[in-house]
């Protein structure tokens, strides 16, 4: 069986963290005064 | 932990927390069963399953408002009776924001909270790095009981649907200021608005009613002063899971679950479908060849089709295949 390591396979340009994540702090905005629930998939 | 003496008889006492404990039971039952929230749980189920016609459904119960009244009058009141007494519902704490889950419905959440002025000053002194704008892709409808005399910016940007691509191009922009009052309803389409709370004068009481339905698929952020795309998060926390369970399979290299992986190559999300399709590469490239030809030409996502196309050419690099 072939395979290829994971490290030579591009990520998309748009890359998505995991849910919840935040790159930057928010202040007073919609994630810090509201809450959440999942999503419907499908 | 040192006790008032009030705790220490309660500690002492089985038969005063066998009380407490049946009170809180009782209450839960009797907030689940408000009139109110029966009535509202039929409107939704007989509703089409839209989120403006279910987040108008919302709006009228907010407005009526029996059902958060109702349910924190028994609460404070059991409370006043039993300071043991706790809320049978569950509770959502931040640095920020206390507050409640009234109603938890598949169709509809109801969440009532406090937002203290005090720690918003706190959290804007002591920020250290940059701001950001969130677009949740929550659709929700919020009611200010107590404004605080806040003023808030709305901000929007292009719909964030499942083509999203985060560009240096992609911004969001001022849409307008507004200085809420008592008793003002805002509905926010996290796909495309974000408010952001510029002041306020006292702590903030609200009631926000959000759907899951037709949520976006995605959380993202814009820098505060560039308004430029920063970063997106999945709006799917079970797609999140997911993706970490196959990471975790293909470093355990089980090649028997295989079929999983394609399976999950149908997700509705393009980031899901391509970090399937990474994971399944690096596990067994032979099973994978057919998927990335196939997302090479046909996903409907621009960057999920120019990813695909790469690692072909990764494959004839590497020797796996020659595609000549």
């Amino acid at each position: 069986m072939k395979k290829i390591d994971i490290s030579k396979l591009p990520e998309l340009r748009t890359r998505v963290g995991i849910y919840g994540s935040m790159k930057h702090r928010e202040v007073g905005g919609s994630t810090c005064v509201g809450v959440f629930v999942a999503i419907v998939s499908g | 932990m040192i006790t008032r003496p009030e705790l220490t008889r309660w500690l002492q006492d089985p038969a005063a927390q066998t009380s407490t404990y049946e009170r809180i039971e009782e209450i839960g039952r009797e907030i689940k069963g408000e009139p109110a929230a029966a009535r509202l749980s039929a409107r939704l189920e007989a509703s089409p399953k839209e989120a403006d016609a279910l987040l108008e459904i919302a709006r009228q119960a907010l407005c009526d408002g029996s059902l958060v009244a109702d349910s924190l009058r028994r609460m404070t009141r059991a409370a006043r009776n039993d300071p043991f007494f706790r809320p049978p519902i569950r509770n959502s704490a931040t640095e920020m924001v206390a507050g409640l889950w009234l109603y938890e419905h598949r169709l509809l959440t109801i969440f009532v909270a406090v937002a203290s002025a005090d720690a918003l000053a706190l959290k804007r002194a002591r920020r250290t790095g940059s701001a950001s704008i969130t677009f949740t892709g929550q659709r929700s409808v919020y009611h200010f009981l107590r404004a605080g005399g806040a003023t808030v910016s709305l901000w929007a940007t292009d719909p964030i649907g499942e083509g999203f691509s985060g560009t240096p191009e992609t911004r969001c922009r001022l849409v307008g200021r507004r200085s809420l009052r008592d008793g003002d309803m805002i509905a926010i389409d996290g796909r495309c608005e974000a408010f952001v709370i510029d002041s306020t004068k006292s702590d903030i009481v609200y009631c926000q009613a959000l759907t899951p339905v037709g949520a976006g698929p995605l959380m993202v952020e814009f820098d505060a002063d560039t308004h430029r795309f920063v970063a997106a998060s999945s709006g799917d926390e079970t797609s999140s899971r997911t993706q970490m369970m196959l990471s975790l399979l293909r470093t355990m290299e089980r090649t028997d679950a295989v079929p999983v992986f394609e399976e999950l190559l149908g997700s509705p999300h393009f980031y899901a479908r391509w970090q399937t399709l990474r994971e399944l590469v690096a596990l067994d490239a032979d099973a994978a060849f057919p998927h990335l030809g196939r997302m090479a030409n046909a996903d409907p996502h621009p960057e999920v089709r120019a990813a695909a196309a790469a690692v072909l050419a990764l494959y004839e690099e590497e020797g796996v295949r020659c595609l000549a």
